[in-house]
């Protein structure tokens, strides 16, 4: 029993998955990046109290933070709930060995409790609450507190991953709503009163016993939990569906390219993994709204960031993972009646008709002058001449396999949309952005505009050209692509 | 017509098929038979460009199949689970082959018609997603997409595998009719000696990637394979 460890099972799971050297540049990537991270908290940390001693120099730094406490642990809920990926144990295997259960599900909970995101509250409060005591604050009462302050993010992490399979994170918000509207139009003065508890933590150190308790039951809750999943024919079995009954009878007029994008909206609306897409289709739409009602980024690279976005969601989320979506089943398009040009060139209008109607969605940023939308409309054009070519070279490199088939339960793993895959659509941005700039130094704004017009044009006008090349590109990848795409992981 | 020449495939040093020459012509049905790592599979991964060939070439009625994509319209395999798209129905994943291979709804409906018995009831109007299916149900939906379109050669790995007794010999009677009214070139991989030499008129044993018995079905085919593989 002394040689088994879990610990050295993910350590093989990560080292003998197909592309694992690629996994490991980007989690280097990841690593700077989280690193810079920690930094601006840890600057944030050890400056907040000077900070609010600055912005509410009325009221004690410790007290405005207590007052605003309650909303922070639920930006943290939300975060988590959108952005943290779930510990993956592979617990199945595990099932009929000699393991005890309880071990098997301590490991999940240790797993969730040393997360990174927990690091956030030591990095931000532990240097806050020293220097408060530099500043004359009871190194008693500050410590407690910030143990305090731990534990309920802790318990809060709990609840993320309770509730992370479930759709409980609505009711929750429209509460964390009602209370704010409630405390605005002083009804029932909810937020203030989770401050003055949060107050009272402070000052009677004794009260530590609350979160501590919160803390214990929060984890007994989620072991249980775990506990019940323990079953093939519960946590671990994916329960069968209702067929979505989809016709799509009007996608015929696109002849020879129609059985592919049929095929290919019935892996968006019926894959747990899939479905996010449409999700990021219509939430960039509403992306340019961060930029284009900003005077700061007036005429700036990032409108043309802001502009490729609110056409591209679709194209960037789904586009790089273009051959990976068909991971599955790869094999079995490779044999069929279907040349590497059909299938490519079905992949290419997809991701079109999704820029067009993004750009016909777009119509009411109009509203923000016409500079605004002749941009989004160059960028869409952009995108289409010459975005959903890159794409489509990037997805070719991009050789994880989906698992479609995923179901939401406790010990899977169903957040596709994360940070590495993010990393891969930086170039894409940064030439049309870098474009845009070189027009508008020759030729002002409108040359900016033109230059990406015309750039997405000639990409369209050579097409077929174009389309070769990444037909070229695939079929050199084929083998290596099929030999990733089938092993099993 | 298959024609193999000087193919083989090396992963590492290890040589896994060494075939010098091998010709499979139009309308035979050609059963493959070996023990596990025999090199059934690479064969027919070769045969359908899933894999590169260390050496040498297949040519699929004239093409070398690493070189032009053409034979895909002549041609259709079942491998394994990996060729069903399991977000589909049954009926949604024939008409996408049927699609392809460009056979008409109306068509395909009334081609499925002769595959009642062999469903079994099982596999239409389920209104269930493929990747819901048992393996066996699986197995004969994945069968009969291979057949849409009367391709020329159709390569079927392990077809009698998780398959219930009656569908075995459903399916057993169905290949020999397709073998004898349309002239379809069957290539069957089976562990399982009996159906294999039944419904096949050539056996190729192969042994650890070499080619060691080229029979042409007798009688006495069964008894022989039988006696090497006892060992």
């Amino acid at each position: 029993m002394n040689s088994f460890s879990f610990r050295a099972f993910n350590k093989k799971k990560f080292f003998r998955s197909p592309q694992w050297e690629m996994k490991l540049v980007t989690r280097i990537l990841i690593g700077f990046f989280v690193l810079y991270m920690a930094a601006s908290f840890l600057l944030l940390g050890l400056g907040l109290h000077y900070l609010l001693e600055k912005m509410v120099p009325e009221h004690p730094p410790i007290n405005v933070i207590n007052r605003v406490f309650i909303y922070y642990l639920f930006v943290e809920l939300l975060f988590r709930y959108f952005l943290q990926q779930l510990p993956v144990t592979d617990i199945k295997n595990f099932l009929l060995l000699p393991i005890p259960k309880r071990r098997v599900i301590m490991n999940v909970l240790f797993k969730i409790t040393f997360s990174l995101y927990n690091l956030v509250p030591i990095l931000i409060f532990l240097p806050f609450s020293i220097v408060s005591i530099t500043k004359g604050a009871s190194a008693v009462q500050m410590l407690l507190w910030w143990l305090g302050v731990l534990l309920m993010v802790l318990s809060i992490n709990f609840l993320s991953f309770l509730i992370n399979k479930t759709k409980w994170i609505y009711p929750v918000t429209a509460i964390v709503f009602l209370g704010g509207l409630l405390e605005y139009y002083q009804i029932v003065p909810v937020i203030s009163s989770a401050g003055q508890a949060m107050q009272m933590l402070y000052e009677q150190p004794l009260l530590i016993l609350a979160p501590m308790v919160t803390f214990v039951l929060m984890a007994q809750i989620t072991f249980n939990h775990l506990k019940s999943q323990f079953y093939l024919d519960t946590g671990l079995q994916s329960k069968r569906e209702q067929v979505l009954g989809m016709q799509l009878h009007f996608l015929d007029r696109l002849g020879e390219d129609a059985p592919l994008i049929k095929n290919d909206f019935r892996l968006i609306f019926r894959n747990v993994r899939a479905r996010q897409i449409v999700l990021m289709f219509v939430l960039f739409l509403f992306y340019g709204l961060i930029f284009f009602t900003q005077d700061i980024y007036m005429d700036s690279p990032m409108w043309v960031f802001a502009a490729i976005f609110t056409t591209g969601g679709f194209m960037l989320t789904y586009g790089q993972s273009v051959p990976a979506w068909d991971s599955e089943y790869y094999s079995m398009l490779m044999c069929q009646n279907l040349s590497y040009r059909t299938y490519l060139r079905s992949k290419w209008l997809l991701m079109t008709l999704s820029v067009v109607l993004a750009a016909a969605l777009c119509f009411p940023y109009l509203y923000f002058g016409v500079k605004v939308y002749a941009l989004i409309l160059a960028g869409a054009i952009f995108n289409i001449g010459l975005g959903t070519f890159i794409t489509l070279f990037s997805g070719a490199i991009n050789r994880f396999p989906i698992k479609l088939n995923v179901k939401a339960k406790a010990f899977e793993n169903t957040q596709a949309f994360n940070f590495s895959q993010l990393l891969f659509t930086l170039p894409k941005i940064l030439l049309p952005v870098g474009l845009f700039w070189l027009g508008k130094l020759a030729w002002g704004f409108k040359g900016g505009v033109l230059l990406l017009t015309i750039t997405g044009l000639l990409g369209l006008l050579f097409k077929n050209k174009l389309l070769d090349q990444v037909v070229k590109f695939y079929i050199k990848g084929k083998y290596t692509t099929l030999e990733a795409f089938n092993k099993k992981d | 017509m298959i024609t193999i020449s000087q193919l083989s495939k090396k992963y590492g040093g290890q040589v896994v098929l060494d075939l010098p020459n091998l010709e499979i012509p139009v309308g035979q049905c050609f059963g493959l038979v070996g023990n596990n790592g025999a090199g059934k599979t690479t064969l027919f991964s070769l045969i359908l460009d899933l894999i590169r060939p260390s050496t040498g070439t297949v040519s699929n009625h004239g093409i070398i199949v690493s070189e032009n994509e053409d034979w895909k319209k002549t041609t259709s395999a079942f491998i394994d689970e990996s060729f069903l798209i399991g977000y589909l129905t049954p009926e949604e994943y024939f008409q996408f082959v049927a699609d392809l291979r460009k056979v008409s709804k109306a068509t395909l409906d009334e081609w499925l018609e002769q595959f009642i018995g062999f469903f079994n009831g099982e596999i239409l109007n389920k209104k269930k997603y493929l990747r819901d299916f048992s393996k066996g149900n699986q197995k004969k939906v994945g069968i009969v997409a291979a057949l849409i379109g009367m391709p020329q050669t159709i390569i079927l790995d392990e077809p009698f595998a998780n398959l219930d007794p009656t569908t075995q010999i459903r399916l057993k009677e169905l290949i020999s009719s397709m073998a004898q009214t349309q002239k379809t070139t069957f290539l069957i991989s089976s562990h399982d000696l009996m159906h294999v030499t039944e419904v096949c008129n050539r056996i190729v044993l192969l042994e650890k990637g070499r080619l060691l018995k080229d029979i042409n079905k007798t009688p006495q085919t069964l008894a022989e394979l039988e006696a090497y593989f006892k060992g």
